[in-house]
């Protein structure tokens, strides 16, 4: 319908009809005021706006509708208008009819007579609540962009094409202590420690590359060095480098970190390195010790037995070729020196062969002890006949690595104290026997002796240790603790089991030939 | 046949002693003389060398001795090649496996263990006399008769 109307018959219609359709239509709240603020006109974008019809509203003030706050501004207004001033664009505030409160943008102009003469006003007013709602939340929303890019925790900077710093943030800048002034205008390049570096870094950006992780490091106003990653990449406008977008993280905490975790793992490798040598070192100078000390018991032992001898071959002669120049009892004392002498032979004997077990060489080959026992047997074959005794070894014995003498040293000790440790009206029973499993034989030498209580059962392998008087029991406390040495010696070990008064069982343990079946 | 002469190289005064008793008693028909110390074993050698003393038959060398030990008087015997070399037996206490080998590489011919008592000693003493006596060519093998240690016996021949 509109499209039909042509222009010129626009021109046709009576120009009071063509204002009142402008007014009518318009979006905007248009009101016309006689001087004394009443209102005489109300177009429906006033009622629109004001919440007022223009029945109700029309021949009330125009106060109705500014708020309290507001009144103040009135007084200016008017003085201006009323000198025929027009007042444009006014940013104020109205209040509608159910009370809320509008932003509007407001133009009064005075209106006059055919003389001229001020006789009310008009005002046209546009709700701009909107559009200062929206301009509030760009305000704070650029705000928030702000405070985000300026306090991030990561540091933000750009440069331009030439190097030189066009802009950074708040946390770049307390990050390395400088100020806008001494950082933004200067080459990025003088703030980096490493030229190269920084040089590689503008030549891939140029290129296009994009920078994610890229460590570099930059130089506090300080002095100190801060290790930096950086992400980055550039801002080309239509092909024309504008700058970079630079993120620069502060990893200088985690880098100290990194290189104490790795500086004190170092140490710690250095400290159980030093320990270790520390205690090979002791543990050469013990075994030396140990050593220096055996061989000192075997000296001492060897030289212990000059003197003895002496003694022994003198008192042999006062007790045989000066016998007649001594009465009974001088006699009897001779005897007794020769007794004891006897005995402390004996003792450095023994003391000796135990020294010399840790002292001497020791080869290793298969010994089958099936072989030994007839030696075993000839060397008890005097006492085993004037005592009545049994040794009973229930062949086959297994095949040992071992050493011959050293295991005859064990064996014939065993079967010794076996036969010695037996009621003197007891007729002695030693049984040798043997299994094997594992790799080893065990070998049980058992008896029918007074046996030994639970107590004593460690000790009696101890050297020197004897648990009853000479009297009772010759002997001098070696035996034992020379079999122990030596099975220690073959990689073997002895125990005991016994039952007080009906006898003992000693267990050898020791190492199977290679090659040998269980 | 001359008389037969045996040189004691002992520091031990109680194994002298011992010695000269056992000899006593045996009885024995050799000379028997005692020197205490290697340096004297080896001016006597010299002076015998030079013939102001008899030479030994057999000389009876303890190891363990101060001034100057029985290894020292054997290396010293093996030096002077110019010396008439006695036969040397070491007589000592010691069953040590390296005073055994090292007596015999520094050219000892017998290693006679000491016997640990009168008897033996005078039966040892009596072997040798009986040896001399009977005049043989190496008379003291009856040496080997005894507790030796020979990993490495050699004989010199006369």
């Amino acid at each position: 319908m509109t499209s039909a109307v042509s222009a010129p018959a626009l021109f046709d219609i009576e120009p009071g009809a063509l204002l009142t359709a402008l007014v009518e239509g318009s979006q905007d709240a248009i009101i016309a005021q006689g001087l004394d603020a009443t209102i005489l006109s109300w177009n429906p974008g006033a009622e629109r706006i004001y919440g007022y019809s223009a029945e109700e509203i029309i021949g009330r003030s125009m106060n109705t509708i500014v708020p309290e706050e507001k009144v103040s501004e009135l007084p200016a207004l008017y003085s201006r208008l009323h000198q025929g001033e027009r007042v444009g664009s006014l940013e104020t505030v109205r209040r509608t009819k159910d009370g809320r409160l509008i932003d509007i943008s407001l133009t009064v102009s005075p209106i006059r007579d055919a003389s001229n003469r001020v006789i009310g006003f008009s005002s046209i007013a546009r709700d701009i609540t909107e559009r200062k709602r929206a301009d509030e939340e760009d305000r704070q929303r650029q705000r928030l962009l702000i405070d985000f890019v300026e306090n991030a925790t990561e540091g933000l900077h750009w440069v331009g094409p030439d190097g030189v710093i066009l802009w950074a943030n708040r946390s770049e800048l307390e990050s390395l202590g400088y100020s806008q002034e001494e950082y933004v205008g200067h080459n990025i390049a003088e703030f980096h420690v490493d030229e190269p570096v920084i040089c590689d870094i503008l030549r891939r950006l140029t290129a296009g590359e994009k920078l994610d992780g890229y460590e570099a490091r930059m130089r506090c106003k300080d002095g100190s060095i801060r290790h930096v990653l950086i992400n980055s990449s550039v801002y080309f406008d239509q092909g024309k480098f504008i700058h970079t977008r630079c993120f620069t993280r502060d990893i200088t905490a985690r880098r100290a970190a990194q290189e104490a975790l790795v500086e004190a793992q170092e140490k710690l490798r250095r400290h159980a390195e030093e320990l270790e040598r520390q205690v090979e070192l002791r543990t050469a100078h013990l075994q030396h010790t140990v050593q220096s000390l055996e061989g000192m018991c075997y000296t001492m032992a060897h030289d212990l037995r000059g003197p003895l001898r002496s003694l022994r071959s003198f008192t042999e002669i006062l007790v045989g070729d000066y016998a007649s120049k001594f009465d009974e009892d001088g006699r009897l004392y001779g005897e007794r020196i020769l007794a004891a002498t006897s005995r402390m032979d004996a003792l450095i004997r023994d003391l000796l062969e135990f020294a010399r077990l840790s002292h001497t060489a020791l080869p290793l080959a298969a010994v089958d002890l099936n072989e030994q026992v007839e030696g075993w047997r000839q060397h008890f074959d005097h006492e085993l006949k004037s005592r009545d005794a049994q040794l009973v070894v229930a062949e086959p014995l297994p095949i040992v690595t071992g050493n011959r003498v050293l295991l005859d040293q064990v064996f014939i000790n065993l079967i010794a104290n076996a036969l010695k440790f037996t009621r003197h009206e007891t007729s002695p029973s030693v049984e040798i026997f043997a299994e094997a499993a594992d790799g080893h034989a065990t070998v049980h030498v058992r008896d029918n002796g007074i046996g030994i209580a639970p107590e004593h059962r460690e000790r009696i392998f101890g050297l020197f240790q004897r648990l009853h008087t000479a009297q009772e029991y010759p002997g001098t406390g070696v035996g034992l603790a020379i079999v122990r040495k030596a099975l220690e010696r073959l990689g073997g070990s002895v125990n005991v089991d016994s039952v007080v008064g009906k006898g003992s069982t000693f267990h050898v343990r020791l190492p199977l030939a290679t090659g040998q079946s269980e | 046949m001359s008389e037969r002469l045996l040189l004691s190289v002992d520091d031990n005064i109680d194994d002298a002693l011992l010695l000269r008793h056992a000899c006593k008693k045996a009885p024995v028909a050799f000379q028997f003389l005692t020197v205490s110390d290697g340096s004297k074993a080896i001016a006597y050698f010299a002076d015998a060398q030079n013939g102001r003393a008899r030479f030994p038959d057999l000389v009876l060398l303890d190891l363990s001795m101060p001034i100057m030990t029985g290894f020292e008087v054997l290396m010293r015997l093996r030096e002077d090649l110019a010396m008439h070399r006695p036969t040397v037996s070491v007589f000592t206490s010691s069953e040590n496996r390296d005073d055994i080998i090292g007596a015999y590489d520094r050219g000892a011919d017998y290693y006679v263990a000491k016997p640990p008592d009168i008897a033996s000693l005078t039966t040892l003493v009596r072997a040798i006399d009986e040896a001399f006596r009977a005049n043989l060519a190496h008379p003291w093998d009856c040496l080997l008769t005894f507790p030796t240690f020979k990993p490495k016996p050699r004989r010199i021949s006369s």
